[in-house]
């Protein structure tokens, strides 16, 4: 029951890489095979990342067999002499994880011969899945750089976003127009979609987090010790929970908001089974149980404890019997899965067209 | 910022995996299935870039926690063989190693020839440790000197996408006679340029070299 037929569930490094990516003015450091390097990038390039910001120090036998780690002191030294850069984050690798190379040992004394700031992850690609790593990249951001205290301005950060979503983008505009439309805010920083460095540095200035997803969670707590910032956690999806969040935020800040009078169709006695992210899986079972929906299961795309009676099934066949056996159900999974499931269900891809709070897929 | 691309490219040591190079070849190869045993990146690149050339449905992974490296992966590489083989009923399998299988190790030589004698099919391990200094060429000859061995035919006139060793530039560094080159060509082509056009790109490309 080893076998992986589909796209594995990426590691916590992957999740840190196009986390990373998303900074505009970032610079990249892979301390591991140029092959690893290269792949990643064609195929982020592929997806329509810009990705000329990552750079390798390559491994050779010698590093690997010696632990030969003068490439890497180099390759930072260069980075740095080269582009002047604020930040080099200085990511490892499976292999240099293996090997067991000192990376933050060897970058705390090269600091000393460089200007810019080195920030390094060690994860390797063993210690969980992209969803840590997305959170990882949130908390070491933000407590690296918001440190200073601004005044505050009428804008949001929004955390938590997992940029290689495919509904990421529809996700954070969506925000930006209800927040603009209700409560005239603008956006500041985004963790992690389409950002800078300069917008991290200043996100004390911001009158509210905005948090999608669990993976913000600890860096908005952060940033509400820090600065006092507070902020609202959830992934609406309906017109009855976005209105119920922009209520929460409406106190946050002060402001007012005209509740709408929502009324929810009722689809009553329809089983449920729900495949997604930990946030969007919750959202749609609340989002169907107000429907009157009986919820059948629900099942994590990543890795989670058993929690609010979600599970994770690590093994493919498992969850391949499972859609199979499906009857006279609706069904949200992604495309992949739902091949499995018959036709006498009723299925909903929501790998692309994104759950989001516009909510037209859930509505029609 | 965009000049920033050079300085990966312009490093001579910079190649590309020689995983990528033999996922590519496996492909051109008729009935042949891959079973890339590594990591989640490595496994998760390799099928997600064969995926956007829609070729995808033959690879298939070994994904490795923290438990298969310290303490050996065979038995779930094993496992996970025995279920490719049940369940899919390749005509050949490769069974293709990464950095990670290198370092700790592990060898399926014997899993390979076990399950070759069983199945009654060839099955061969490919080694593609990118340390060792090798590039993405390498990866693809492992793989067309293995299927020769095996007695495989590659479907290298079918193959008419990028993943076809002797398009673009690498007419130039290619091994094959001007005129398995010119029939090639003429076939990719599909009649869209004459044959005369085509000896003269052939001339052109291999720099006056026959």
């Amino acid at each position: 029951m080893a076998l992986t037929r589909f796209l594995p569930t990426p590691s916590d490094r992957m999740g840190i890489l196009w986390s990373l990516l998303q900074i505009k003015d970032a610079i990249i450091l892979e301390y591991g095979t140029s092959g690893t390097t290269a792949y990643a990038m064609k195929t982020f390039g592929m997806m329509g990342m810009e990705t000329n910001r990552v750079f390798t120090t390559g491994l050779d036998e010698n590093a690997v067999v010696m632990g030969n780690t003068d490439k890497l002191e180099k390759k930072i030294i260069e980075l740095d002499n080269k582009f002047a850069p604020k930040v080099i984050f200085v990511m490892a690798s499976s292999v240099s994880s293996v090997i067991g190379s000192d990376i933050k040992g060897i970058c705390n004394y090269i600091q000393n011969e460089v200007s810019a700031k080195i920030v390094v992850f060690t994860q390797g690609g063993f210690n969980g899945d992209y969803s840590s790593g997305i959170e990882t990249c949130n908390t070491d951001l933000v407590s690296n750089f918001a440190t200073n205290k601004y005044n505050v301005e009428e804008c949001y950060n929004i955390l938590g976003v997992s940029a290689m979503d495919n509904y990421s983008k529809n996700t954070v505009i969506s925000i930006e127009k209800l927040l603009a439309n209700h409560f005239n805010l603008t956006k500041n920083a985004v963790l992690f979609f389409e950002t800078d460095l300069g917008k991290i540095e200043t996100m004390s200035k911001s009158k509210i987090n905005i948090v999608i997803s669990y993976e913000g969670l600890k860096a908005a707590e952060i940033l509400k010790t820090r600065f006092g910032t507070p902020y609202v956690y959830g992934f609406p999806i309906g017109k009855k929970a976005t209105d119920e969040w922009l209520n929460k935020i409406s106190k946050e800040i002060n402001k007012e908001y005209n509740s709408d009078n929502i009324h929810t169709t009722r689809i009553e006695s329809q089983n449920v089974v729900i495949y997604a992210n930990y946030d969007v899986a919750l959202s749609i079972r609340k989002y169907m149980e107000d429907m009157g929906c009986n919820i059948q299961d629900v099942i994590c795309t990543h890795k989670i404890k058993n929690k609010d009676g979600i599970r994770y099934i690590s093994n493919e066949k498992e969850k391949i019997n499972l859609f199979k056996s499906l009857k006279n159900s609706i069904v949200y999974a992604d495309s992949c899965f739902l091949n499995f499931v018959s036709n006498d269900n009723r299925k909903i891809d929501i790998s692309n067209q994104g759950p989001i709070f516009a909510n037209e897929i859930f509505e029609r | 910022m965009n000049n920033k691309i050079n300085m990966m490219s312009m490093d001579s040591d910079v190649t590309r995996c020689p995983l990528s190079g033999a996922a590519k070849a496996i492909t051109m190869i008729d009935g042949a299935m891959m079973l890339v045993i590594g990591t989640e990146e490595c496994t998760y690149y390799t099928k997600a870039s064969l995926e956007m050339k829609g070729l995808g449905d033959n690879c298939f992974s070994v994904v490795l926690n923290k438990n298969d490296i310290t303490f050996g992966c065979t038995e779930t590489v094993t496992d996970a063989v025995y279920e490719l083989l049940s369940e899919y009923k390749p005509k050949s399998l490769f069974l293709i190693t990464t950095c990670v299988v290198e370092i700790i190790g592990d060898d399926f030589t014997h899993l390979a020839n076990e399950v070759s004698v069983k199945y009654n099919i060839p099955v061969k391990v490919i080694q593609t440790n990118h340390y060792s200094g090798k590039d993405g060429e390498y990866g693809m000859d492992l793989v067309l000197n293995a299927s020769k061995e095996m007695g495989l035919d590659i479907n290298k006139f079918d193959s008419m996408s990028n993943t076809n060793r002797l398009g673009g530039g690498r007419i130039k560094n290619s091994n094959l006679s001007q005129e398995e080159l010119f029939q090639m060509l003429k076939k990719k082509s599909g009649g869209r340029i004459s044959d005369d056009e085509i000896r003269r790109k052939i001339q052109q490309k291999m720099g006056g070299r026959i």
